[in-house]
C-alpha cells in the first residue's frame, strides 16, 4: 500500500475513534446528575427485600393503600441489579452505572449509523444525538428505562444488520434479550414492536417483488434479488413470534405480558384519566398548558421533517414505521420523548446523510461553506462537550438525592426515633420513605400508581385540593406523621396550612422544602413556631451549612422557606427570609406576601417595579390585576389581565383569575 | 400532477411515506403556534365580555386571593387542559361512500380535523386517497357545522395498456376539494343533513405519451359535483345505530365526453361500545342511474352494489383512530374493488 493511502487510512481510523470517544464521553457526562426521581428508592427497597427474603415480591409489602395487593413486579431483575450496584458503591455507583448504560447505548447506535451511512455520518450523528440527549436530560432518570434504552439500541443494531446483510444470526439474540427486557421494565413491548416494524417493511418489499412489473433482469444492482424479502420476512416473523413468547417468560407469566397495555391506558390524555391529567410526566408535551413544555420537541420534529424530505425514495419503511410509532408515543406523554430522541436520531441521520452530502457538495463551491462543511460538525460536537461538562460540573453531589426532591431530613428524624406506624406523604416522597423506613413505617401512597385504582388516586389528590377532608381521612387511618413538600409541586400548600393551624397536629421539622408533622400529643418532638425568629434563623443556618458552596441552592432554599412562611401567614418572617435576595423571583414572592398580608400599596409598588423591567412579566401582571380588584378598580384589573393573557394565553394563574371573575360576574 | 412511466412500486410507496411523515411532522410543529393564537383570541373574547359590564365585578376582591399561587419560579401549570370532549355520533367525510366513521369520534374542540387514508385495491393496481377534513360548529348549540375536505390522490396501475412488457403508470395530486354545510336537528342533534359541493380542483386531462388517461385514472372530472346526505343516529346504552342516505350528482359529462352518473345510497351501521373501542358493522346499498362513460364509451361497471363494512374505532377525549374496511359486491356476487381505511381525528383546543 502506498504511504498516501496508509496515511489516509490512519487518519480515517483516528477520526472514527475520536468520534466514538467524543460520543461516549458526551453521553456519559450528560447523565451525571443526582437522582431527582422518587421511583428509584422503591426499586432499591424492592431489590433489598427480594434479596433479603430470597423470593420475589408478589404482593405489595410497602404501602398502606396497596398493602397486600397482588403486585406484578416486572422490574424485579432491574431492582436486584440496582441494589447490587448500590451495595457496591452507593448512589454514586448507581449514577455512574446509568451513565455507562447511556454511553454504551450511544455507541451501539453509532455503529448502526456508521454501517448504513459511513464514518463521516457518525460525527454528524454524535453531534445531533448529544444535543438531543442534552435537551432531554431531565428525562434521563435513574429508572428501568435505562435498560430499555440499552435494549432498544441493541434491537435496532441487530435488526439493521439483518436488513442490510440478511443473516439469520443477527436475529438470534433478540428473543433472549427480550426475556431479560420482560423482566426489567414494562416497556418491553417495544421489542416485538421493533421486530414487527421490520417485518412490515419486509412484507411491503415482498409484495412489491410479487406485483412489480419489472422483471428480474430490469432490476438495479442495488435492489436485492427477487424473493429475498419473502425469506427475510419469514425469519422476522419467526423472531417476532419468539419475542412475543419471550414476553411471557417472567415469573408473573401472562399477567406481566398484559401490563404494558394497562400502563398504556394510563398514558392516554384526557380529563377522565386521573393519571394522565395529574402526573406531569404523562402530560402531552405539545400542550401549552403543562408544567414544563418540552420546548425542544418542535425543533426535533423539524429535524425529522428535513430528514424525511431528504430521504425521499431512499427511506426505509421500517424506519418510517418506527419513527411514526415513537412520535405517537412521545405525543402521548413527556416521558416518551426520550425514547423518540434515542431511536429517531439515528434514523434521521441515516435518512438525511446522502441528501445532506449532495447539498454540501453544491455549497462547496464557496470557500466559507467548504470550511463549515469540513469543520462545522466537529466544532459543534466539541462545543457541546464543553457545555455538557460545564453542566455536569454545576450539579450537586451525586451521592445524595437532588436537593429539595426527597424528604431526607424527615426520614432521618423518624429513623432515629423508636416506634412504628403509618405516614401520609406526597406520593413522590413515598419511595424514599419506603427505602429508609420500611418495615417500621409505611407511607400511604407512593408512585407505583399501577397498584392503585383511579378512584383511590383521585381520593388521594382530593385530600391535597380540599385539606378539610383530611380530618375524616385521618380518623380512618390514624397516621402517625404527615410529610409534605413545600417546593415543587405546590399542590400541598393548602394541606400544610391546614395542619399547621390544626390543634391535632404540630410542625416538628422543616427546612423550607419539606415539612414533617406529628400528632400534637407526640411528646418526643418539639413543635416549630414559624413566627419565632429563632426558628427561622435555625433553618437559615441549616440551609447555609447544607448549600454553603452554592449561592443558587441557598437562594432556592430561602425562597422555599419564605413560601412556607407566607402559606402559614407568618409574613414578617417571610420578609426577613427574603431580605437578602434581589432576584425577580424573590421580589415576586415578596409582592405576593404583601398582598396576602393586606399591604396593597406595598404589593402594587413591587409589582410595578417588576413591570418596569419586564413589560410582559405575567407574574406581576396577575398580581397587579388582583391588587386592582382589591382596590375596587375592576377596569384596571381587566387591563392587567388582558396584558397577562396576551403574553401567555395559557398561564394557569391568569386563567384561574379570569374564570373566577366570570363566575363572580355570573353570580351578580 | 403527472402521469409517467412508473419506477418500481416500493420506491413510489417510499416517497409517499417520506413525504407523508414530513407533512404530519410539519403539522405537529405548527400545532402549538395555532394553539397559542387560538388561546389568545379566546381569552380576549372572554375578557371583552367582562369589560362590557365591569360593574358586576365590584367588591373588595378578597374572594380572588386564593387564585394567586406562591410558585414564583416559572415552571408553569401542572395539568394539561384539553377540552373534555365526547358524546356519540358519526362523523361524515364530505359525502364520499366507502368507509364511514362510526364511533365516538371527537367533538368539542375549536375545530375538528380528520385525516383518512383509503386504500382501494383492484387486480392491476391500487388507489390511495388521503382525505384531510377540517370542520367546526358555528353556533353554540352545535346545530350548524361547516367544513372542507381536501383529497390527495395517488393512483397506480401496474399494467396500464395490458401489453407485454407491462407499462406501469401512476397519477397523483390534488383531487376535487369539497366544502360542506351540516344542519343538525332534534333535541340531541341526532339527525344531520349535509349539503356538499365539490370544486373541480383535480385535473382531468393527464396523459401518458400524449394519450389521455381514462377517466377512472384521472384525479377529477373537471366539473362541479354535489351531494346531499342525511344521517340519523340512535344513541343506545350499549352502542349506536346510524341510518342514512346519500344522493350524489357526480358531475355529469365533461369536455372529453366522459360521464359520471348520479348515485344514491342507503346505509345502516351498528356500533358497540367496548370501553375506548367501538367495533361496528354496516351495510351500504348504492345504485347508479346509468353506466359511467370514458370518452363516450360506457364502462363495464355494475349499476347496483352492496357493500359490507366493518370498522373499529379507538378514541380518547381528544383523539380518535379508526381502522375500517369495505367490501362491495355486485348483484352477481363479484367482489368489486375493496377499501381499507385508516383515520385519525382530533378536536384540539
Amino acid at each position: 500500500m502506498r504511504p498516501a493511502s496508509l496515511l489516509r487510512n490512519a487518519w480515517r481510523s483516528a477520526r472514527s475513534r475520536a468520534t466514538a470517544a467524543a460520543l461516549f464521553t458526551g453521553a456519559f457526562v450528560v447523565g451525571l446528575a443526582p437522582p431527582t426521581d422518587g421511583d428509584v428508592w422503591w426499586h432499591l427497597a424492592a431489590g433489598r427485600e427480594i434479596l433479603r427474603t430470597g423470593s420475589l415480591l408478589r404482593v405489595d409489602p410497602f404501602s398502606v393503600s396497596a398493602g397486600g395487593r397482588p403486585w406484578v413486579d416486572v422490574h424485579w431483575l432491574f431492582q436486584i441489579a440496582a441494589y447490587a450496584v448500590f451495595w457496591v458503591g452507593g448512589v454514586t455507583a448507581l449514577v455512574l452505572a446509568k451513565c455507562l448504560l447511556v454511553a454504551a447505548g450511544a455507541l451501539l447506535l453509532r455503529k448502526a449509523v456508521e454501517r448504513e451511512a459511513g464514518a463521516r455520518a457518525a460525527l454528524w450523528f454524535a453531534t445531533v444525538f448529544l444535543a438531543a440527549l442534552f435537551a432531554a436530560r431531565s428525562l434521563l432518570l435513574l429508572r428501568p428505562v435505562l435498560v430499555t434504552l440499552a435494549l432498544l439500541a441493541l434491537f435496532f443494531v441487530q435488526l439493521e444488520r439483518f436488513r442490510r446483510e440478511g443473516r439469520w444470526s443477527a436475529l438470534l439474540p433478540l428473543p433472549l434479550l427480550q426475556v431479560a427486557w420482560a423482566n426489567c421494565q414494562g416497556l418491553f413491548a417495544l421489542g416485538p414492536a421493533f421486530v414487527g416494524a421490520y417485518l412490515l417493511g419486509s412484507w411491503a418489499a415482498a409484495r412489491s417483488d410479487r406485483r412489480s412489473p419489472t422483471a428480474s433482469a430490469d432490476r438495479s444492482p442495488a435492489q436485492p434479488p427477487l424473493g429475498v424479502h419473502r425469506h427475510r420476512g419469514r425469519a422476522l416473523a419467526v423472531t417476532l413470534a419468539l419475542c412475543i413468547v419471550a414476553c411471557c417468560a417472567t415469573p408473573y407469566g401472562l399477567r406481566s405480558a398484559w401490563l404494558p397495555l394497562e400502563l398504556f391506558g394510563r398514558l392516554l390524555p384526557g380529563h377522565g384519566n386521573v393519571y394522565a391529567a395529574n402526573v406531569v410526566e404523562n402530560a402531552p408535551p405539545l400542550a401549552h398548558s403543562m408544567a414544563a413544555p418540552v420546548w425542544h420537541l418542535k425543533w426535533f420534529f423539524a429535524f425529522l421533517v428535513v430528514s424525511f424530505a431528504l430521504a425521499g425514495r431512499r427511506v426505509v419503511l421500517a424506519h418510517a414505521l418506527l419513527a411514526a410509532a415513537l412520535v405517537f408515543l412521545a405525543l402521548l406523554g413527556n416521558r416518551n420523548v426520550l425514547l423518540l430522541y434515542w431511536i429517531a436520531t439515528p434514523i434521521a441521520v441515516m435518512n438525511s446523510w446522502r441528501g445532506a452530502q449532495r447539498l454540501t457538495a453544491l455549497a462547496r463551491r464557496r470557500r466559507g461553506a467548504r470550511i463549515v462543511a469540513r469543520w462545522g460538525p466537529g466544532a459543534a460536537c466539541a462545543a457541546l462537550l464543553v457545555l455538557l461538562f460545564g453542566t455536569a460540573w454545576n450539579e450537586p453531589a451525586l451521592g445524595r438525592p437532588a436537593p429539595f426532591r426527597a424528604p431526607t431530613e424527615s426520614a432521618r428524624i423518624l429513623r432515629e426515633r423508636p416506634g412504628t406506624g403509618t405516614i401520609f406523604a406526597a406520593d413522590e416522597y413515598g419511595g424514599y420513605l419506603i427505602w429508609n423506613l420500611y418495615p417500621r413505617y409505611r407511607p400511604y401512597m407512593d408512585t407505583r400508581l399501577v397498584l392503585r385504582t383511579a378512584s383511590e388516586f383521585a381520593e388521594y389528590l382530593d385530600m391535597a385540593d380540599h385539606p378539610d377532608r383530611f380530618d375524616d381521612f385521618q380518623r380512618t387511618h390514624d397516621f402517625a406523621y404527615v410529610i409534605l413538600p413545600v417546593a415543587y409541586p405546590d399542590r400541598y400548600l393548602g394541606l400544610i396550612a391546614h395542619l399547621y393551624s390544626s390543634p391535632r397536629w404540630k410542625l416538628v421539622f422543616t427546612d423550607g422544602a419539606e415539612t414533617l408533622f406529628a400528632k400534637s400529643d407526640d411528646t418526643g418532638l418539639d413543635g416549630y413556631d414559624m413566627g419565632a425568629p429563632a426558628n427561622t434563623d435555625r433553618v437559615l443556618r441549616a440551609l447555609d451549612r447544607q448549600f454553603g458552596d452554592s449561592a443558587r441552592l441557598r437562594d432556592a432554599g430561602r425562597l422555599g422557606l419564605a413560601t412556607l412562611d407566607i402559606t402559614l401567614r407568618e409574613f414578617g418572617e417571610a420578609e426577613r427570609v427574603l431580605a437578602p435576595l434581589a432576584s425577580p423571583e424573590a421580589r415576586a414572592l415578596r409582592a405576593r406576601g404583601r398582598l396576602a398580608a393586606g399591604d396593597l400599596l406595598g404589593a402594587r409598588g413591587l409589582g410595578e417595579l417588576a413591570l418596569k423591567e419586564d413589560q410582559r412579566d405575567v407574574r406581576s401582571l396577575n398580581l397587579l390585576a388582583l391588587v386592582s380588584l382589591r382596590q375596587g378598580e375592576p377596569g384596571s384589573a381587566l387591563t392587567y389581565l388582558r396584558r397577562s393573557l396576551a403574553a401567555d394565553p395559557f398561564d394557569v394563574e391568569a386563567e384561574r383569575i379570569l374564570s373566577s371573575l366570570e363566575e363572580h360576574a355570573d353570580a351578580h | 400532477m403527472r402521469a409517467s412511466r412508473a419506477t418500481p412500486r416500493t420506491f413510489e410507496l417510499r416517497q409517499c411515506v417520506s413525504w407523508g411523515m414530513a407533512s404530519v411532522l410539519v403539522g405537529l410543529i405548527g400545532y402549538p403556534l395555532i394553539e397559542a393564537r387560538v388561546g389568545a383570541s379566546q381569552a380576549a373574547a372572554r375578557l371583552a365580555k367582562l369589560e362590557a359590564n365591569p360593574d358586576r365585578l365590584t367588591g373588595d376582591g378578597e374572594w380572588m386571593d386564593s387564585n394567586l399561587s406562591l410558585r414564583v419560579q416559572r415552571l408553569g401549570p401542572l395539568l394539561a387542559s384539553w377540552e373534555t370532549i365526547g358524546g356519540c355520533g358519526a362523523g361524515g367525510t364530505g359525502g364520499s361512500v366507502g368507509v364511514k366513521w362510526i364511533g365516538h369520534n371527537t367533538t368539542g374542540g375549536l375545530f375538528h380535523s380528520q385525516l383518512m387514508l383509503d386504500y382501494l385495491s383492484f387486480p392491476n393496481g391500487y388507489n390511495v386517497t388521503a382525505l384531510a377534513q377540517i370542520d367546526r360548529d358555528i353556533d353554540q348549540k352545535q346545530k350548524w357545522n361547516v367544513g372542507v375536505v381536501v383529497p390527495v390522490l395517488y393512483k397506480y396501475y401496474s399494467n396500464y395498456l395490458q401489453i407485454r412488457p407491462p407499462v406501469a403508470i401512476s397519477n397523483s395530486g390534488l383531487g376535487d376539494i369539497n366544502a360542506y354545510l351540516t344542519r343538525r336537528l332534534g333535541p340531541i342533534n341526532a339527525t344531520a343533513i349535509t349539503a356538499s359541493i365539490g370544486f373541480p380542483t383535480g385535473t382531468n386531462n393527464a396523459t401518458y405519451k400524449f394519450d389521455p388517461l381514462s377517466q377512472d385514472k384521472q384525479l377529477g372530472l373537471g366539473k362541479f359535483t354535489g351531494s346531499l346526505m342525511i344521517d340519523h343516529t340512535l344513541d343506545e346504552s350499549w352502542g349506536l345505530i346510524v341510518l342514512g342516505a346519500l344522493g350524489a350528482y357526480r358531475g355529469g359529462t365533461n369536455e372529453f365526453g366522459s360521464y359520471r352518473a348520479p348515485t344514491g345510497s342507503l346505509y345502516a351501521y351498528a356500533g358497540y361500545f367496548l370501553g375506548p373501542f367501538v367495533p361496528s358493522l354496516g351495510v351500504t346499498a348504492t345504485g347508479f342511474t346509468d353506466k359511467d362513460q370514458d370518452r363516450g364509451i360506457p364502462q363495464d361497471l355494475p349499476l347496483f352494489i352492496m357493500a359490507g363494512n366493518a370498522s373499529i374505532e379507538w378514541s380518547t377525549d381528544w383523539v380518535a383512530v379508526l381502522l375500517g374496511a369495505s367490501f362491495p359486491f355486485s348483484t352477481d356476487l363479484q367482489l368489486q374493488p375493496w377499501i381499507v381505511a385508516l383515520g385519525v381525528s382530533v378536536s384540539p383546543f
